[in-house]
């Protein structure tokens, strides 16, 4: 398959096209190709959600949608989300689950996968983690997002495949003259402060904006062995819960010529505190501070003349420093400064022929990764028994192609990707005499083939795709203390065959999807009678799914909305405690109801109810039952409302929102009890 | 306790080792206390403590080795996984350790009843104490060891109210290493022989080292520290081991002996400092039994507990487990308290795999922890037959502690 791949993605290299794909944010993996009627009713579309009326422009002529491949705009989610997190949680296929309370982590999974298998990039930028994986969903306000694309299985344009998709946010890049203000208070001592100003001029544009989040987090919480007794368990407001966010930012961009720019800073500061979930004790001060720079500065050439059609230019460079403050009573605390910084180098060319287009691509990153931990003021010593301070760099080049196929007679077009990965990690322990450095290199590939055509008014889609997620630093050198590294982890792979129809009509959208993916060496921390713990390979899994979503437009004023999302999956392990059990950490079973009702011009309501049943907090599926306040079902089973209520007038916007409407008791991501119902005010103005 | 002479507990024993006709040839007689009956051994009921590969849930599981039996999915526990068992009687005890810090009490003949859940933490701790285990005096009094904290709690089990749990406290501030500013001597575990309570201690410094080993002796019926005069150049009442770091699980009494067994420090390399110890319950004088020297070829294996049959019979298993992550291999070894010599290797086929725990039963039957991916569960090994009793119980998750009923 893979030579496979290879062939055909270099078959028609150096061939002409006049069939141009101009470049974009929100199209530069054109391949589906979206026809004035089609993109007519897109508009109307959105003329029914919640909030806006207006109608949406996508800037290139060439767009995707389908069950596979969504883009969600500005005005879909500006005036009613507080957080990323709240926006994708629409999104059939997507699942959120958080720790509850602003600030704390929120884990995203894409059919199945898990959070570390989701790709996140700004703009170009792969954002993942390489020394933990993870990534912070909510780290860029949504007031600085123009729009989202979700992957679902594939790579967005160029790039490695993934196992769990991609989410790829596009930083704010409007083509007008912009004045924005917004404010908004909400339960738990959310406040929340956005300006914007974007000034476009002959040949360019520059935005700047700030934008403030803060939330006391203070929700009642039921404490177990509350502070001042120990014997009474009862509901209290937590404490050392805050959350704390300053974030600023500038775009500009200018044409000069064939040429564009752009360059974007990003500054934030955030601090959340931890709570005592045991004790809620108002001695404990712990936190963690984090404080992120990031450039991004990209050239974008545009050939008029020649087979290159265009040559692009991404260069990224990402500086994060994070401060973790532990103490529970106040005393002897512990301090851990982290600091990562990544480097990013991007470049994309496009090649077009007749039908055909080709993006080579070279991508080269550097991230390096450094910890430094006292305990009392007293720097840890690295003994092999608590956690080591450590410094550690991971190299990564990855170069591959994307072939796209676009038959100008006929609705059909496809496309090939091929993407190898080379990578090089290193890490040594810090405070260890004698410390030797640790390296590990390996290569990789991954490949997608897709296809597309239109039969009558359904749009159908399909897609096999060979992912992978290589293991992070972190588990292949461990902390270098009592948790030991894994030189021979195998990547985490996945084969995703999926096929997927999209239905237009007047008043109807039907989109729906069935999936196969087999997943294979997943990454798990396992422990020995020691407690001595390291990542090991421990199980494949196969998962099957299928997602429907139903947009019936009633009238001009009434939309309902329907989704449903079905996961089955299996594991096969070794282990026997892990075998033949069901994933952790998704919901097997979602459903939703949406109602959008415009009431009058400028006032309009939508109610969202939601189901999720079937989630397993752990690989072996064990469920404690009979929970008191959770019944005797499974505690992870949640019922979620929310209503929104939507007033315009000329410039001025208020939007109420409150979640959890029916203060539904549910476990959250951490297996705690989760925040209940909140509410949220948010007014804005926009002047242009 | 001999292992020939048994009192009268359980109908099915009878009938399961063919003494029918001795039962019926008694049967018109009237089973006093007095009363021996003398049967052939057979293995206690116990249950075990099981844990995920990954610690993220545990169960324990009810075992009958005669039925060959295995009820699991009891006490499951999700996110906070951390913990174990104790029994006294009929009587179980489920204590939630580090960031849980609790004891559930249940009984055997109605094991889905918690009967109570109370708190080990007292008011004010801002942090975790972490019991570790507790050890029983009488029906209503026992000593719960806290690794986190230098403060024993005394409890009543018994208690019907939460207020009444907690009865009193041993201090062991005294032995908090130097070098510790956690405010704990990492108490481990706990016997009670002779009257005595002996405490043993890991003494922990801040970055995680075991320092000086000692064992604290307190009079059960005054709890008031006893001064051993152990050595006469230190400060502390108790006593002074030449080992390093005893693990959980790793003191036991048989007659007027307590025995303690260390590991070394989980890095360290000098298998010196692996001990097995012998304390006189009554005068005080420590022995060194052996050490993980003593083991034939052996580099780096450590003790990790032992198990006292008779003054002549013992059983310690050793593993290398420190040294990476991924399954250490456990061997058993049979051998002499007296003379300190290893008798036999790879008892009950060890050497093969992981093993966490071992203990005796009433019948000095051996129980082991087997851990296996994939056929992990409790073994049983008949210390007079030397021979294996039925075949593996296989438990879902990995073993653990062991406790038995009666």
């Amino acid at each position: 398959m893979r030579f496979l791949i290879v062939i055909l993605s270099l078959l028609f290299t150096g061939f002409y096209s006049g069939h141009a794909h101009a470049y974009n944010h929100a199209d530069a993996h054109a391949l589906f190709i979206v026809d004035a009627d089609t993109e007519s009713i897109m508009d109307e579309e959105k003329e029914n959600q919640d909030q806006d009326i207006e109608t949406i422009t996508i800037e290139d002529e060439s767009q995707w949608r389908g069950a596979n491949y969504q883009i969600i705009a500005r005005e879909q989610f500006i005036n009613n989300a507080q957080t990323l997190a709240d926006v994708l949680q629409s999104i059939n296929g997507i699942q959120i689950t958080q720790i509850s309370g602003l600030g704390n982590p929120v884990s995203v999974s894409i059919r199945g996968s898990s959070s570390k298998q989701v790709q996140l990039y700004i703009d170009g930028q792969l954002i993942n983690d390489s020394q933990f994986g993870g990534f912070d969903l909510n780290q860029i306000p949504v007031e600085q997002i123009q729009s989202i694309e979700i992957s679902k299985d594939q790579a967005i344009g160029t790039g490695a495949t993934p196992i769990g998709g991609v989410i790829r946010i596009n930083t704010y890049n409007a083509n007008k003259n912009l004045l924005r203000f917004s404010a908004a208070l909400g339960s738990f001592g959310q406040q929340e402060l956005n300006l914007m100003v974007n000034t476009t001029f002959e040949d360019g544009s520059l935005a700047v904006g700030y934008n403030h989040l803060s939330s006391d987090n203070d929700y009642d919480y039921w404490v177990k062995q509350t502070y001042l007794d120990s014997k009474v368990s009862k509901y209290e407001p937590l404490t050392n819960n805050q959350f704390n966010k300053n974030s600023f930012f500038v775009n500009g961009q200018w044409t000069l010529s064939q040429h564009q720019f752009r360059l974007n800073y990003q500054a934030s500061k955030q601090t959340k505190h931890l709570p005592n979930y045991q004790n809620n004790s108002p001695l404990n001060i712990s936190s963690l501070t984090s404080d992120n720079q990031r450039v991004a500065f990209s050239h974008l050439w545009l050939n008029n003349d020649g087979w290159l059609e265009q040559l692009e230019t991404q260069l990224y460079q990402d500086v994060k420093d994070e401060e973790y403050l532990g103490s529970v009573d106040g005393t002897r605390p512990t301090i851990g400064h982290y600091d990562s910084n990544q480097r990013t180098l991007l470049l994309r060319g496009l090649i077009s022929h007749q039908q055909w287009a080709f993006s080579p691509f070279l991508n080269i990153e550097q991230q390096t990764f450094s910890s430094k931990t006292t305990f009392n003021g007293q720097t840890n010593s690295c003994n092999s028994l608590g956690a080591c301070d450590i410094e550690a760099t991971r190299r990564q080049i990855t170069w591959g192609n994307r072939a796209e196929f676009e038959h100008k007679s006929e609705p059909f077009s496809a496309y090939v990707l091929f993407s190898q990965l080379l990578h090089h990690s290193e890490n040594i322990a810090l405070n260890q005499p004698d410390a030797q450095r640790i390296s590990n290199n390996d290569s990789y590939w991954t490949g997608e083939i897709g296809a597309n055509y239109w039969w009558s008014d359904i749009q159908w889609q399909a897609n096999w795709s060979r992912g992978l997620r290589t293991a992070t630093m972190f588990e292949l050198f461990g902390d270098r203390g009592a948790f030991k590294g894994n030189q021979a982890l195998a990547p985490e792979q996945s084969q995703s065959w999926s096929l997927a129809a999209d239905y237009q009509a007047t008043q109807w959208n039907i989109k729906g999807a069935i999936y196969r993916k087999q997943l294979q060496n997943s990454i798990v921390a396992i422990f020995n009678s020691a407690n001595v713990g390291g990542y090991r390979n421990v199980s494949n899994a196969l998962l099957l799914g299928a997602e429907l979503s139903i947009t019936y437009q009633v009238s001009k004023d009434l939309t309902l909305d329907f989704n449903a999302d079905f996961i089955d999956s299996n594991t096969t392990s070794i282990f026997k405690a892990f075998n033949n059990k069901r994933l952790p950490g998704i919901y097997h079973q979602q459903y939703s109801a949406a109602i959008s009702y415009k009431m009058s011009e400028q006032l309009s309501l939508k109610f969202v109810s939601e189901i999720s049943n079937d989630l397993f907090f752990n690989m072996t599926n064990k469920v404690e039952l009979n929970q008191g306040v959770y019944g005797s079902g499974a505690p992870s089973d949640r019922q979620l409302s929310k209503l929104n209520i939507n007033w315009r007038h000329a410039s001025y916007r208020v939007s109420v929102g409150i979640n959890n409407l029916f203060d539904q008791k549910y476990k959250d991501l951490a297996n705690r009890p989760a925040q209940g119902r909140s509410l949220q005010i948010k007014f804005s103005i926009e002047e242009q | 306790m001999s292992i020939f002479s048994r009192r009268k507990h359980n109908v099915k024993r009878y009938l399961s080792i063919g003494l029918i006709s001795s039962a019926l040839l008694l049967a018109g007689c009237h089973d006093t206390d007095e009363e021996v009956i003398v049967l052939p051994p057979a293995p206690a009921s116990a249950l075990v403590q099981t844990f995920a590969p990954d610690y993220s849930s545990s169960e324990v599981a009810f075992l009958d080795i005669e039925e060959q039996s295995v009820a699991g999915a009891y006490y499951i526990k999700g996110l906070y996984a951390d913990h174990t068992i104790v029994t006294n009687g009929g009587d179980i005890y489920h204590i939630g350790r580090f960031g849980i810090d609790t004891i559930a009490k249940y009984t055997n003949e109605s094991r889905d009843e918690q009967v109570y859940s109370y708190t080990t933490q007292d008011s004010e701790d801002a942090s975790s104490r972490n019991p570790y285990t507790m050890v029983f005096a009488s029906d209503d009094k026992a000593y719960v060891i806290r690794y986190g904290s230098d403060k024993v709690w005394i409890v009543n089990p018994t208690a019907k109210n939460e207020e009444d749990f907690k009865i009193g406290q041993l201090d062991l501030s005294a032995y908090i290493s130097p070098d510790n500013s956690k405010g704990t001597p990492s108490p481990s575990d706990a016997v009670i022989s002779n009257g005595k309570l002996f405490i043993s201690m890991q003494r922990l410094t801040d970055d995680w080292l075991p320092t000086i080993t000692y064992v604290a002796v307190f009079d059960v019926a005054t709890d008031k520290e006893i001064e051993t005069n152990s050595n006469s150049d230190d400060n502390l009442m108790g006593i002074m081991l030449a080992g390093l770091n005893p693990l959980e699980h790793n003191i036991k009494t048989l007659g007027d002996k307590v025995y303690v067994t260390t590991s070394e420090a989980s890095f360290g390399t000098d298998l010196t400092n692996s001990k097995i110890e012998e304390i006189d319950s009554s005068t005080y004088a420590v022995r060194v039994v052996l050490d993980a020297t003593a083991i034939a070829d052996n580099e780096s294996a450590k003790i990790k507990g032992s198990v006292f049959v008779s003054s002549t019979q013992a059983y310690l298993y050793a593993s290398q487990s420190f040294t990476h992550p991924e399954p250490d291999v456990s061997t058993i070894y049979e051998f002499n308290p007296t003379t300190g010599k290893i008798t036999a290797n790879n008892v009950a086929s060890s050497g093969i795999e992981t093993i966490s725990f071992i203990d005796l039963d009433s019948d000095n039957f051996l129980w082991i922890s087997a851990v296996n991916p994939a056929t992990p569960g409790v073994d049983v090994f008949d210390t007079l037959k030397k021979e294996m009793v039925g075949t593996r119980l296989l438990t879902e998750l990995n073993p653990g502690t062991i406790r038995f009923l009666k």
